[in-house]
């Protein structure tokens, strides 16, 4: 009973935002509900490991993203997600600029997406986000460097800064770049 | 746009988040005991398949298109260094039907551990007990196999041995012996250390591997859901190249080690839901047709046509080429 009372608290405080999370990695919002929902159905079955790692929401967030990318499962569920997608207009009302933001994600490389929505939306470290993503941090900076400036052209703020990103606040890990 | 980059994006997750309507705890229950059945009905359709080889069965299962050219799994003759896959329940192992096509195992996925962040720190555990370590120098993993576990042992659970267990059949010139080693869980099974038996003048020391959580027993990995056939490069700018054939062929070319070239040949002996095994015999660096390492093969996740390979530097992504 403590382990499902464990899980019911870790689904309803982060499914929104995890979906939300990976609809900005992959912009889209129907793909992004199955596959959490799929990865949260996958930490149920193995809860009592998942819920001992140090961070089950990076679990989650990493299978769900990796569900999502994958080739074969947008095949198959290419179909389905349509007609969802159809049935329920994404996000309604979207401002210009929201509009411009998503145009502008759309243009860069997935990987580059990745990083850029894990440092600046889930505020990761660039350690963190090496060891969530697999990839050693030199390639992260990279991603994170290589889309600022495919966004610059597209974002302000990218192109008044070039190459080294805006400073965040907080944690200041950008100077590592 | 006027608005900072990060605050524009945080808004934009709002809205996503407010848009969604998670669905009820009992969904995701549901959701979760369909895969379990769903899986289920996999491992008996393949079951079916692999003991009747009836195309009926296929239907629930994955599967390459067919060839004539038969392409069995290892050898299993214990005069073999060559890994033998399981056949038992616990580490059940695709292999190719009577016409030699190749079906989705449902196999326990391998278990994937670090030693620190060296380069030549990788060791992988196999469901069927084939223990693949790095080897400096080497491209393939060398690798041995847990003496102790047969293919009804429970002795491997989720890509681990749960006992001490002795490694025979070594292939693995890193280590200098054949004989001796061992492996064994630490720390709660954390940690894995392998135990290297003193060898001429080197003493016998132990290398300790961590879990590595991304990677555990595959389950964050993509399902790979037939054999990558075609000619994969690395991106890494080492010039190595995999050639993998529809019938489960598979053969390498890399450099190493300032340049040196070598190449090796092998099959495809084993599948798991997230990826292939392959075993190696150098055509070089060791004599011809000397067992002499092991693939892991993947899908990448972050790659429309890419490959995961994992070989005595770790993971690297191939691109495919041809």
């Amino acid at each position: 009973v403590p382990d499902e009372l464990d899980f019911d608290e870790f689904y309803t405080a982060g499914f929104r935002r995890i979906v939300s999370q990976i609809y900005a990695m992959t912009g889209n919002l129907a793909e992004a509900e199955d596959s959490v929902q799929e990865a949260f159905a996958r930490a149920w079955q193995r809860w009592d490991d998942v819920r001992r790692y140090g961070d089950p929401e990076a679990w989650i967030r990493t299978v769900a993203y990796r569900l999502c990318v994958s080739a074969w499962r947008k095949a198959v569920n290419r179909r389905a997600a349509h007609h969802r997608a159809a049935a329920a207009p994404e996000l309604p009302g979207l401002s210009p600029d929201h509009l411009t933001l998503v145009s502008a994600l759309r243009k860069i490389s997935a990987e580059q997406r990745r990083a850029i929505v894990l440092y600046h939306l889930v505020g990761l470290t660039i350690a963190e986000i090496a060891r969530e993503t697999g990839s050693p941090e030199g390639t992260v900076k990279s991603h994170l460097n290589r889309g600022r400036k495919a966004l610059a052209p597209l974002v302000s703020e990218f192109a008044e800064v070039g190459a080294d990103g805006p400073r965040r606040s907080g944690t200041d890990v950008v100077g590592e770049w | 746009m006027p608005e900072s980059f990060d605050s524009i994006l945080e808004e934009l997750a709002e809205a996503a988040a407010s848009a969604t309507v998670p669905p009820g705890l009992e969904a995701v229950r549901r959701r979760a005991r369909e895969r379990v059945v769903h899986r289920r009905m996999a491992v008996s359709a393949l079951v079916l398949t692999l003991i009747g080889g009836s195309g009926g069965a296929w239907a629930a299962v994955s599967q390459h298109p067919r060839t004539n050219e038969t392409v069995g799994p290892m050898g299993a003759s214990s005069a073999s260094a060559r890994p033998n896959p399981a056949t038992g329940a616990s580490g059940l192992t695709a292999s190719p039907s009577p016409s030699g096509a190749y079906a989705l195992g449902s196999g326990t996925d391998p278990g994937i551990w670090m030693n620190g962040s060296v380069k030549d720190g990788y060791l992988i555990v196999f469901g069927d007990g084939v223990v693949a370590l790095s080897a400096a120098g080497s491209f393939p993993l060398c690798y041995g196999r847990l003496l102790g576990v047969g293919p009804d042992s429970k002795g491997v659970m989720a890509g681990a041995p749960t006992t001490k267990q002795s490694l025979g059949d070594v292939a693995c010139d890193d280590f200098g012996v054949t004989s001796g080693l061992s492996i064994y869980p630490v720390k709660n099974g954390a940690v894995l250390e392998v135990s290297v038996p003193v060898n001429g003048a080197s003493a016998a020391y132990t290398r300790a591997y961590a879990q590595q959580q991304a990677l555990y027993g595959g389950v964050t990995s993509s399902p790979m859901m037939q054999i990558p056939s075609g000619t994969w490069k690395s991106t890494d700018g080492n010039n190595r190249t995999l050639v993998i054939g529809a019938d489960g062929s598979v053969s390498f070319s890399a450099s190493v080690n300032t340049g040196r070239q070598y190449t090796g040949i092998g099959t495809i002996d084993a599948q798991f839901p997230t990826g292939a095994r392959a075993v190696i015999d150098c055509a070089s660096g060791n004599s011809k047709g000397t067992p002499c390492g092991v693939f892991l093969i993947e899908q990448d996740p972050q790659a429309w046509d890419g490959i995961v390979v994992y070989g005595s530097y770790g993971p690297e992504t191939f691109i495919r080429t041809g």
